[in-house]
């Protein structure tokens, strides 16, 4: 347990504790009312090709928050409750999407010259899964550590096993608004695979990682704006 | 506005239950003779109805000229008197809904005089007036949305009278079918059940022509015509005379006047989507006029799961008979033809309603087989309580699964609440796709449309003729399909567009959309939609003439679309009765067209100056069939935008050919998704690496 919290008592860490996981929860649920609310916009947050060459950048992450359906939906919060709580320093890890999020959308439109347009959170959470799994793997904590290795590694194979195949035998039956883009889940496997790499120097603290993936996430709106810019004129 | 509409149908119910859908009423010479039911208690002898033999039907002769976007119809009768008395003559007759009615021509002393529009009540006093003063004199009524009625006086003693009809209508293509329809077994049905009427048609009453009744039909289009066929008139001969013209051509005598004509034409499979856009503007008009004709090329997916579908029933008194029988037909057929994974059930309704299941049905098994056959032997009483079925039908819905309800009815609503607020708060407060199809003119198309287009559905009058149960699975191919919602038009340069709600656009169906526009030159005109939650918009390059003398007819249709916007308000936004009624006339007036508060009336030319008739209908029937002599012989006018994005490919409606295209667009967008399989996997990380270990971490 933190020092922080031994030096106050068990109640005061107790105290402290259920105060986390309120506002985990509370967290968790403006992140699903925040996804129901993208989806009510697509048109406007989706992942657009035509809507990035008009400059509308933000695209970029949002497309990640909008869902075809609540079926769609409540699978992918799901797995990003189930993510949240499995792995090793989860707030810390999430701020790594900021940037992860704009990377695999570029990535993806770049790897599908015929895509127009991509919602849904799955990509990132392949992605998240993948770099949070390392994380672990990095924490050398008991057999868990090896499980979670086995677990990243098995992501990136589940999704190139899809891309190959064609098909992802549970997650095609859903109803979501439209058809799977399977490759979306290779392309964040990778892009997780590249930020468990890129953060593998990175002394593993929240800290650390928040400024990290703040940096690079303004870095990357930067080239982002500068690229618009240039386009446009 | 409503109950105005009821009172009007009502009142021609009483006319047709004392047997006056043709009457004929004494006219010696220089007397006065009262034609109306109303007035035959003062006057005995002029309620006696005329049969044949005293007053016939001499000869029918119908003329259609499809056009692209729209059809002419030109009426021509010949009534005959073979009694000694001068006659009054009063018949009705239906017209479709969309229908602008321009011309009431009467031969008087040899010369054909086109009538000219007044306002209703001024309208009944010049005819009065012309009649007491013995002159030759005819008046067109608008009745309502039940039927339109002729009146004419004197048709002399062993003579003739000759009467022109001509009124315009919009047609659409539904899925590569163009389909036309001239009303005539099932005009302005009411139900007897309700206590007021019976079938009022004049041709239904005289269902024989005692010389012959022909029926010429030209069709002229921008694109290639697979073929034509008339499931009415079989016996119709085609011919094509040149690539974008054909003819047809039935003559018949006797008791011809019973059916319903029905005219399909098919266009070709590699015919484009398309806009077209039909313009009119001459150089003494400051704005022009413009129809568009919008056929969408976007390829709609095909949904997959089953669809839960409520068929609701008219057996009420009025549908007895053949319709009875053609909807047993068709709703059997439709129900043995729905696909495995959907279900249904079925609710008759007279004045009251009743389920012939329990619960939703599998197609297929031995209790939908059972309702199935009970569907087959429909037996008809009572009046028409559409709110009560209705409202049974959404209780019964399942709100898991996405439903429709098909309800079939020839009549207006008159049992239980009718109004139309009624019915659009109920269809407001229930979410499943309604599709209401009318049996005949006799029902409020205009309120069916409305409610089936706020729910996302449609609305159709079939015919008697028509294949009910194709109609009704339009309906399952509605469902079947992704749809085109929430609808905008834009053009860049227009003044105004009706209708201001567009509805929904299922696969193959086209948008027609009227207008005027000031500015002549390049235009954009845009169009945006919503498929499956994502919002598509399609642009092209149109242009808007300064000068466009060749389709004057559309100023009329455009007014009529105008005037249903106005109705429209009325109903929908508690716009006041006295607005629409004014609004109404001006445009009914300004344009020359019939309505529920004007009328036509033709008088001879030298009595049109005691009234202070212009002759402004004139003018405009004469540019209008300048218009139509010069296209009969010159090409299409019709501007045609095939290209770019919006347009590529082939019409929604030939699936077959778009499948390559289908299997295109599941690589042009979608999403990711996780399934069952990754949370179980995720479930086990949790559970092997201990969420309380990450907690700590976080801290």
């Amino acid at each position: 347990m933190a020092p922080f919290i031994q030096r106050r008592g068990v109640m005061f860490a107790r105290a402290t504790e259920t105060g986390l996981w309120s506002m985990r929860v509370l967290a968790a649920l403006a992140a699903v009312l925040l996804a129901t609310a993208a989806s009510a916009f697509p048109g406007t947050l989706q992942l657009e090709r035509a809507g990035l060459a008009n400059g509308e950048w933000w695209r970029l992450w949002t497309g990640h928050l909008v869902h075809g359906s609540a079926d769609h939906l409540v699978y992918d919060a799901g797995a990003a409750a189930l993510l949240f709580v499995a792995l090793k320093c989860p707030l810390a890890s999430a701020c790594r999407l900021l940037w992860m999020a704009p990377a695999i959308s570029l990535a993806l439109l770049a790897a599908l010259p015929d895509l127009d347009h991509y919602y849904g959170l799955s990509g990132l959470l392949h992605g998240w899964a993948v770099a949070g799994t390392f994380d672990l793997w990095r924490s050398k904590n008991g057999p868990g550590a090896h499980l979670a290795a086995v677990f990243g590694i098995g992501t990136v194979l589940k999704a190139a096993w899809e891309t190959w195949s064609g098909a992802a035998p549970f997650s095609d039956g859903l109803d979501m608004g439209g058809p799977v883009i399977h490759a979306a889940h290779l392309v964040g496997a990778i892009v997780g695979v590249a930020a468990a790499v890129a953060t593998h120097r990175v002394r593993f603290r929240p800290a650390a990682l928040v400024h990290t993936s703040t940096m690079r996430a303004l870095g990357i709106l930067v080239v982002l704006t500068l690229i618009t810019l240039t386009i446009g004129s | 506005m409503n109950h105005t509409r009821h009172r009007a149908t009502r009142h021609a119910a009483l006319l047709a239950l004392t047997g006056l859908t043709l009457l004929g009423s004494a006219f010696s010479q220089g007397s006065t003779r009262t034609p109306l039911a109303t007035q035959q208690e003062d006057e005995p002898t002029a309620a006696a109805p005329v049969r044949n033999g005293r007053l016939d039907l001499v000869s029918h002769d119908v003329g259609v000229v499809i056009n692209n976007g729209f059809a002419t119809t030109t009426i021509l009768q010949t009534l005959q008197n073979s009694t000694d008395h001068a006659l009054e003559a009063t018949w009705a007759f239906p017209l479709p809904d969309e229908a602008s009615l321009s011309e009431l021509t009467l031969w008087i002393d040899g010369q054909p005089l086109i009538g000219e529009v007044v306002e209703k009540a001024e309208a009944s006093r010049i005819y009065q007036e012309e009649t007491k003063a013995g002159e030759s004199s005819a008046k067109l009524d608008q009745n309502g949305f039940v039927n339109y009625r002729i009146t004419l006086s004197p048709v002399p003693a062993h003579g003739e009278a000759r009467v022109r009809v001509v009124y315009y209508q919009p047609l659409d293509i539904d899925q590569g079918v163009g389909r036309y329809l001239y009303p005539l077994q099932n005009g302005n049905t009411e139900d007897p059940g309700g206590g007021s009427g019976m079938d009022t048609a004049f041709w239904s009453m005289e269902r024989e022509v005692a010389g012959s009744m022909t029926l010429d039909v030209t069709l002229k289009t921008a694109f290639p015509v697979d073929g034509l066929h008339s499931p009415s008139h079989a016996a119709m001969s085609f011919q094509q005379e040149a690539p974008d013209l054909w003819t047809g051509s039935w003559s018949g005598q006797g008791p011809v006047l019973d059916r319903d004509f029905v005219l399909l034409y098919r266009l070709s499979p590699d015919v484009p989507a398309r806009i077209e856009l039909l313009t009119s503007r001459y150089a003494d008009q400051g704005e022009g006029t413009f129809m568009a004709v919008i056929t969408p090329g976007e390829d709609l997916e095909e949904i997959t799961y089953g669809t839960d579908w409520m068929f609701v029933l008219d057996i009420s008194g009025s549908m007895n008979g053949e319709k009875l029988r053609v909807l047993s037909r068709g709703a059997s057929n439709a129900i043995g033809r729905l696909r495995a994974e959907d279900r249904f059930q079925v609710i008759l309704f007279d004045d009251g309603h009743r389920a012939l299941s329990r619960d939703w049905l599998v197609p297929g098994t031995a209790e939908a087989d059972d309702v199935q056959r009970q569907v087959e032997g429909l037996q008809s009483a009572g009046g028409t309580n559409i709110f009560a079925a209705l409202d049974a039908a959404y209780a019964r819905l399942d709100a898991d699964r996405p439903s429709a309800i098909l309800l079939v009815s020839d009549g207006v609503a008159n049992a239980g609440p009718h109004e139309y607020r009624d019915f659009i708060e109920m269809a407001r407060t229930h979410d499943a796709r309604l599709f209401t199809f009318v049996m005949g003119n006799g029902a409020n198309t205009v309120l069916l449309g409305d409610l089936s287009a706020m729910s996302g559905g449609f609305a159709r009058t079939v015919s008697v003729q028509d294949e009910v149960g194709a109609h009704l699975m339009m309906a399952r191919d509605r469902m079947s399909h992704e749809a085109m919602h929430g609808v905008r038009f834009q053009l860049e340069g227009a003044t105004v567009t009706h209708p201001k709600r567009l509805p929904s656009l299922y696969l193959g169906q086209q948008l027609v959309v009227f207008g005027r526009y000031q500015k002549s030159g390049p235009s954009t005109l845009t169009v945006s939609a919503r498929i499956s939650g994502e919002d598509r918009h399609w642009t092209v390059p149109i242009d808007l003439p300064a000068i466009d003398e060749s389709n004057p007819e559309l100023e009329r249709l455009y007014a009529m679309a105008a005037i249903q916007d106005l109705e429209r308000a009325e109903w929908l936004d508690g716009r006041p009765e006295s607005e629409t009624r004014r609004g109404t006339i001006d445009l009914a007036l300004a344009y020359s067209l019939v309505t529920d508060h004007t009328s036509m009336v033709v008088v001879k030319e030298s009595r049109k100056a005691a009234y202070g008739l212009g002759s402004s209908n004139r003018d405009r029937r004469l540019r209008e069939q300048d218009a139509a002599a010069v296209r009969s012989t010159a090409g299409n006018q019709v501007q045609v935008q095939t290209g770019g994005q919006p347009l590529a490919g082939p019409l929604g409606g030939q699936r077959a050919a778009h499948a390559p295209q289908r299997s295109q667009r599941r690589r042009n967008g979608g999403g990711g998704a996780v399934g069952p399989l990754e949370i179980l996997a995720l479930l086990a990380l949790l559970l092997a690496t201990g969420w309380r270990r990450s907690s700590s971490d976080a801290a």
